[in-house]
C-alpha cells in the first residue's frame, strides 16, 4: 500500500535556474534558501517517488490534443526541449520514472472519477524539470508527472483541481506498490509572461498576500471562489498555474499549509507551501 | 480569425532550430511553405488544416508581436517565438522595452483558442 509522506508546492519559474546557479544575487537570497529549506523537508519524507503536478508550457501538449489531466508513465523521462535550452540554459537531461506507480495513479484516477489523459512517450519541460532538479538535486528519486492544463484556456474550473488532489491521495493510497510518494505541486503566484506587465516583479502583488493566506488557512471555500479565470487573468496572464497548487490543498484535504510564503525577488514572487499528509485513513 | 494556426507556426518556429534558422532568414518564403503544408486543399489528407488570414499573414512575415499579440496570439509562447527571431538582431533588453510598449496598448486580447 502507497503512503502519502509529503505535500509541497513550489514554483518553476525557469528564469531562476541560471539565476539561482552558485552565489546568488542580494534579491534572490530569500528564494535560494526557501528552496534549500524543501531540499531538506523532501529528503526528511525519504520518498520512493516525487510526483509532480506541472502545467507543460504548450512545449509537449498542444491545441492538436490538449490533456485537461494527464499522467505521464515512462521508465525514462526525458527533459526538457531546444527552446528552453537557448531561453533558459537548461540543460537536456534524463529523469527516471516509474511505470508500476503511474499505471496505479492512472487506474486509480479513472476509478475515481478522474477521466486522465495517458501518455507512455512524452518529455517534461521545465514545469517539472526545475521543481524536480531544484529539490532532489541528485535526480535519482523515480517522478511521476501529472500535467495539468493551466495554460490554453479554457482550463478546468479550480474545484476540478482539488477533486483530482483527492483522486491522486486516494490512488496512492489504494496502490498495492509500498512506495513512499511526494507530491510537489509545481505552479505561479502572480505572474506575467508575454504581456504588458512582463519582467516588472509581481504583476499583483494583493493577489499574492491573499493567495498565501487561503494556503496558510486551509480556506478552500474562499479559493473556489475567487479563483475564476477573470481574476487570475487580472493577477498577470499565466497565474492559472496557481491552480496546481489546489491539486496539492485536494491531496492534503483542505487541511491548512505548515509553511506558506510567498518569497519577494526581481521576479514574480515565489511560492513555497507545505502541508502535513493526512493521517491513512483505516 | 486563426489563432490556433498562428500559435503553431510560432510554436514551430521556436521549437525546431532548423524552422528558427530558415524563418529568420527569409520570413515570407518560410511562411508561404507553411501555408502550403497546413493548407487543408493542398493537403487534403491533412488534418493540420487551417488558414492564415491577411492580418495574420503580413504579422508573421513582418515579425510584428505587436499584431500578433493583438490578435490573440498566445502570450507565453508570443514572447518566446519573438525573443528567438529577433535577438541578437536587437538586444534581449531593447527587445522587453520595444514588446512592452506594442502590446501595452491591447490590455489583455482573449488567448483563447
Amino acid at each position: 500500500m502507497g503512503t502519502l509522506v509529503g505535500i509541497f508546492g513550489t514554483t518553476h519559474n525557469p528564469l531562476l535556474w541560471r539565476t539561482l546557479q552558485g552565489d546568488v544575487a542580494d534579491d534572490l537570497r530569500a528564494t535560494k534558501a526557501s528552496f534549500m529549506e524543501f531540499r531538506d523537508r523532501v529528503a526528511g519524507a525519504r520518498p520512493d517517488v516525487i510526483l509532480v503536478v506541472a502545467t507543460d508550457h504548450l512545449t509537449q501538449w498542444f491545441d492538436d490534443n490538449m490533456p485537461a489531466f494527464l499522467v505521464g508513465r515512462s521508465e525514462l523521462i526525458p527533459a526538457t526541449f531546444p527552446n528552453e535550452e537557448r531561453e533558459f540554459g537548461i540543460p537536456v537531461d534524463m529523469l527516471p520514472g516509474d511505470l508500476g506507480l503511474a499505471r496505479d495513479i492512472l487506474t486509480g484516477g479513472l476509478e475515481r472519477g478522474v477521466d486522465f489523459s495517458s501518455s507512455r512517450e512524452f518529455r517534461a519541460d521545465h514545469s517539472v524539470y526545475l521543481p524536480y532538479a531544484f529539490l532532489c538535486p541528485d535526480k535519482d528519486i523515480p517522478v511521476v508527472p501529472v500535467f495539468t492544463n493551466a495554460i490554453a484556456p479554457p482550463f478546468p474550473p479550480a474545484r476540478r483541481f482539488v477533486e483530482v488532489g483527492r483522486a491522486l491521495r486516494a490512488a496512492i493510497e489504494a496502490s498495492p506498490l509500498d512506495r513512499r510518494v511526494v507530491i510537489v505541486a509545481s505552479g505561479h503566484l502572480a505572474t506575467e509572461v508575454g504581456g504588458p506587465r512582463q519582467f516588472q516583479g509581481a504583476p499583483d502583488p494583493s493577489f499574492d498576500e491573499q493567495a498565501v493566506r487561503w494556503v496558510a488557512d486551509g480556506d478552500v471555500e474562499a479559493m473556489l471562489a475567487e479563483l475564476t479565470p477573470a481574476r487570475m487573468l487580472a493577477a498577470g496572464n499565466v497565474t492559472a498555474q496557481f491552480l496546481n497548487f489546489l491539486v496539492a490543498v485536494g491531496a492534503a484535504e483542505g487541511r491548512p499549509a505548515v509553511h506558506a510564503a510567498g518569497v519577494r525577488s526581481r521576479f514574480a514572487s515565489s511560492p513555497f507551501f507545505a502541508w502535513d499528509p493526512p493521517e491513512v485513513r483505516p | 480569425m486563426s489563432q490556433y494556426v498562428v500559435n503553431k507556426f510560432m510554436r514551430l518556429v521556436n521549437m525546431d532550430p532548423a524552422a528558427l534558422e530558415a524563418y529568420v532568414a527569409d520570413p515570407a518564403s518560410f511562411v508561404a511553405a507553411f501555408e502550403a503544408d497546413v493548407d487543408p486543399d493542398r493537403q487534403p489528407w491533412s488534418v493540420r488544416g487551417g488558414r492564415l488570414e491577411d492580418h495574420e499573414r503580413r504579422a508573421l512575415v513582418e515579425r510584428d508581436y505587436g499584431a500578433l499579440y493583438a490578435l490573440g496570439a498566445h502570450p507565453y509562447l508570443l514572447w518566446s517565438f519573438t525573443e528567438a527571431v529577433w535577438v541578437p538582431e536587437i538586444t534581449r533588453a531593447e527587445l522587453v522595452q520595444r514588446f512592452r510598449a506594442a502590446v501595452t496598448p491591447f490590455g489583455y486580447p482573449d488567448f483563447g483558442t
